[in-house]
């Protein structure tokens, strides 16, 4: 599948998938939504916890990635509190926790 | 004085005499592990052991208790040690300036994380997994910290520092210090009577900057 990335559809800019400059997916017939949770300093200038509408096919990582999170900080991913990697798809109603590395003592 | 020493605790007499009977190890006598070491010399355990390769720095005076302008330059176990020796001159402390090895935890009953790297947690949670020996870590961060306890049979640490690098040097303020090596010592205090604690099961993720503070627990197989 074809890397996630902003398009302009008519109603305004929203997540979709392209091949070169056609536009493949159409987000309003096939989206999900998941309840994103952010820990410690991953919070900062971005939010706690938020309803997120995504396509179908969205990736764990690339939420990571839309987040502008280095996965490189990342710590732990929970999925619907079990652990989970970067290339996991996401379902309708997941509840999605992204962790930092905490490494002072 | 002695008598009263302990009084304020509330503890029962037999509850005072497990703490009197315990040895913890304290591995990182910096931050969390200094903090940590004077709560438990208070609440009263009887024999500590400290490991810190390391001397006080000027950077460490923001959140370390023992660091002072007097004790810049010197052995951060060794300054740990006599500060315990002085709140009670009945402890008994042994200090390594070192990294931590076998001596550092091997007859302790348990061992608190003051390290400050993520490969040197995971293989101080290795060698407590090996001598069975519980681990209660702690780690922080800016406003955030975390706190948890790896019995072994749950691998908190492998959990959460898996395939990562972390930042050796990373912001701390000494109020999220103070909070999550409190937590620590709360941990080794109902360890050590015998009482359950649900961050066998997971961590604590403390959030200073939102008042925010969430258990994360897990089922282990």
């Amino acid at each position: 599948m074809n890397p996630l990335c902003l398009v302009t559809f008519p109603d305004g800019v929203r997540w979709g998938r392209k091949e070169g400059l056609q536009l493949l997916t159409h987000i309003q017939d096939l989206t999900l939504r998941v309840t994103v949770k952010l820990f410690a300093f991953f919070r900062e200038g971005r939010f706690i916890k938020e309803e997120q509408e995504l396509p179908e096919g969205t990736t764990t990582g690339e939420v990571v990635d839309s987040l502008h999170i280095d996965r490189e900080e990342v710590g732990v991913l929970l999925l619907n509190s079990r652990h989970c990697q970067f290339d996991h798809v996401l379902q309708e109603g997941d509840i999605y926790a992204i962790f930092p590395v905490i490494g002072g003592g | 004085m002695e008598a009263e020493r302990y009084i304020r605790n509330g503890l029962s007499p037999a509850e005072q005499e497990a703490l009197a009977q315990a040895t913890v190890a304290i591995i990182g006598c910096g931050g969390l592990g200094g903090r940590c070491a004077e709560l438990l010399v208070r609440l009263g355990i009887g024999s500590f052991l400290l490991t810190d390769p390391d001397t006080f720095t000027d950077s460490n005076l923001n959140r370390q208790i023992f660091c002072t302008s007097q004790t810049i330059g010197l052995d951060k176990a060794f300054v740990v040690a006599d500060e315990l020796r002085k709140i009670n001159p009945q402890v008994t402390v042994d200090f390594y300036v070192q990294s931590f090895a076998e001596r550092s935890i091997e007859n302790a009953d348990l061992v608190i994380d003051g390290l400050d790297s993520g490969d040197d947690r995971v293989r101080l949670a290795e060698l407590c997994r090996k001598h069975s020996i519980p681990l209660i870590h702690g780690a922080v961060q800016g406003w955030y910290g975390q706190t948890g306890v790896d019995q072994g049979t749950n691998p908190l640490l492998n959990t959460l520092y898996a395939n990562v690098e972390t930042d050796n040097a990373p912001k701390v303020l000494p109020m999220t210090v103070a909070l999550i090596a409190a937590l620590q010592a709360t941990e080794a205090c109902k360890f050590l009577l015998q009482k359950q604690s649900v961050l066998t099961q997971g961590w604590m993720q403390c959030d200073l900057l939102h008042t925010d503070f969430d258990k994360i627990l897990q089922e282990y197989p």
